[in-house]
């Protein structure tokens, strides 16, 4: 059975559409600036979404109404409330200012999945994914696999997060915040920098329910380190196991892979772990970037909203740079792009890991 | 699929099956630590974790013994699937509180706030490198643990899923655990067996 994923949008600190935002990065702009922290007297780098949203919303139920909007563009209306449409959030932490507004109940990310459900009339109850900085790209696993079994027809997967004090602080507590804009795999990187997006899109094995496809979902794949709670494995344990699952289900070999677009956080261990695990995978000479330097480490909406800007980018025959990595000696066996090239491939691996040590990966062909 | 064994941990009564392994009173801390001596866990970690955590570790140990039994390989093809209503938000509250307070976050506190940490806990634990995944959920649904299951077991390769739910309200807790396996000897998956072992909501839980 073939999956096709389209109704693409995404609000990102870049812009309010998946173009905008594709082509600012393009043209080598980044959406990360600093930013007053009150509560811990200092100034933090951060993605900050910048275009208006709705106020009377939680922030996060904002950004996600907004990107929802860009779907509704390309996807006839009914499929919102089909009974065979299944809707899944990704996210890490939810509408967590209600936290910080002293409003949150027990249950924060189910009420979240509750508002999007009830907004836009979901037939079922939205499922919530929550598996750290995976969640993006586990939706979208999660989604093909279900309509792979029969139990729908179509998956409309949202990945959003915020930025707040909560998370602020606690990434400054371990010592992971970079000094300034993270520099994903570059050899003086010095940690992550945190940014806030929703991400959407409707994966489908209807192809007709889309003008047109932006790409074929092929396969996905996913493994743990079972090594350490905040620190990935030094080996790349978890993630070699995703890579291979996803390429296993893919049936695609490593030589046919046109780019990897990693999960590059910019912090030490992470992009070594990665460079390791993806040398182990057979993939060390693939074209290889991240997006962080664009708009920094959106958390639960990363995998989504990066893969569907690399599939932009195949789309359009360009690999995008990896801003901020300069020098990458450490890692010589990696093509890490360090000015956007031209591509005539389409095969798209695009991996994402998480705290808990768990990976995912997803392979996507672009379609033109 | 069937369910080869199961096990439960509400307000200081752990029983794996029908089997009463302990039962220990005092406050959740209290109570949970007691209940790691009776089983003799050796896991000096278990005293750095949540209650969240500390909650699933305890459930989920007599399912993964019995799926040693059965020759599981837990190192590949063994799952696992967190499901719960409310996860870590206790450690929510006690992160921001800490913030508040003293100007200045825990590392120790804020991991735990990510509701797929107990998965990472277990999954070093046992040394699984399997898919593990974490959905959130108002009312637990039996239909998203098969949902779950099916995804691991015909997607994925596993023979053997270790589902389970921790929820932590105020400073009670309540945690079901199950191995299902895609065969062997067990009661039949269906939604009814498993909204009598793992969805199973205690009165005291509040109604989402």
């Amino acid at each position: 059975m073939k999956l096709y994923l389209g109704g693409t949008a995404c609000v990102t600190p870049l812009g309010a559409d998946l173009v905008t935002t594709y082509e600012a990065m393009e043209q080598g702009r980044t959406g990360i600036r600093t930013r007053p922290n009150r509560l811990l007297g200092r100034d933090f780098h951060v993605g900050a979404v910048g275009s208006p949203v709705r106020e009377d919303l939680p922030r996060i139920d904002a950004l996600i109404d907004e990107a929802l909007k860009g779907v509704s563009l390309q996807i006839p209306a009914e499929v919102f409330h089909a009974e065979r449409t299944r809707w899944i959030i990704a996210t890490t932490k939810g509408d967590i200012h209600s936290l910080e507004r002293d409003e949150q109940g027990p249950f924060p990310l189910p009420n979240l999945a509750d508002r999007i459900g009830k907004r836009y009339r979901a037939y079922h109850p939205p499922l919530v994914v929550s598996n750290a900085c995976i969640s993006g790209t586990l939706a979208m696993i999660m989604a093909a696999d279900q309509i792979a079994l029969g139990l729908c027809d179509h998956a409309i997967i949202i990945g959003a997060d915020v930025i707040s004090d909560f998370v602020l602080s606690g990434f400054h507590a371990l010592h992971a915040m970079a000094d300034g804009p993270c520099t994903p795999f570059d050899d003086g990187r010095t940690g992550i920098t945190l940014g806030e997006a929703a991400a959407c899109a409707v994966l489908s094995k209807d192809h007709s329910l889309f003008d047109r496809p932006v790409a074929e979902y092929l396969g996905g794949g996913l493994g743990s380190d079972a090594n350490h709670i905040s620190g990935p494995s030094r080996t790349g344990e978890g993630s070699v196991r995703a890579i291979r699952n996803a390429m296993a289900q893919a049936c695609v070999q490593s030589e046919e892979i046109t780019h990897v677009n990693a999960h590059g956080t910019g912090s030490l261990y992470n992009d070594t772990m990665e460079a390791i695990a993806l040398d182990r995978s057979g993939l060390a000479g693939v074209p290889l970037n991240s997006y962080k330097g664009f708009f920094g480490h959106t958390l639960g909406a990363a995998g989504l909203l990066e893969g569907l800007i690399a599939v932009h980018g195949l789309q359009r025959g360009r690999l995008l740079r990896s801003l901020g990595a300069q020098d990458t000696s450490e890692m010589p066996s990696m093509d890490v792009l360090k000015e956007n090239r031209a591509t005539s491939g389409t095969l798209l691996l695009k991996t994402s890991s998480g705290f808990g040590g768990c990976n995912a990966a997803v392979i996507l062909r672009a379609l033109n | 699929m069937r369910i080869l064994a199961t096990s439960s941990l509400t307000d200081g009564v752990l029983r794996y099956g029908d089997r009463l392994v302990a039962q220990e009173t005092g406050d959740s801390e209290g109570s949970l630590r007691g209940l790691y001596h009776a089983t003799a866990m050796d896991h000096p970690k278990f005293h750095k974790m949540d209650l969240c955590s500390k909650a699933a570790l305890l459930v989920v140990e007599h399912p993964l013994n019995k799926a040693r039994e059965v020759g599981a390989d837990l190192k590949e093809r063994t799952g696992l699937l967190a499901i719960n209503s409310t996860g870590c938000r206790a450690t929510d509250g006690t992160h921001w509180q800490t913030l508040l307070e003293h100007g200045t976050a825990s590392p120790g506190i804020f991991v735990y706030t990510l509701a797929n940490i107990p998965n990472g806990e277990i999954g070093i634990r046992h040394g699984m490198h399997g898919p593990a995944i974490c959905l959130q959920t108002g009312p637990i649904r039996a239909e998203d643990i098969v949902l779950g299951v099916r995804l691991l077991m015909e997607r994925h390769g596993m023979q053997h899923v270790i589902c389970y739910r921790s929820d932590i309200f105020a400073d009670r807790y309540t945690a079901r655990a199950a191995l299902i396996g895609k065969e062997g000897e067990g009661v039949l998956v269906d939604p009814i067996t498993l909204s009598n072992t793992i969805v199973q909501d205690d009165p005291w839980i509040p109604k989402h």
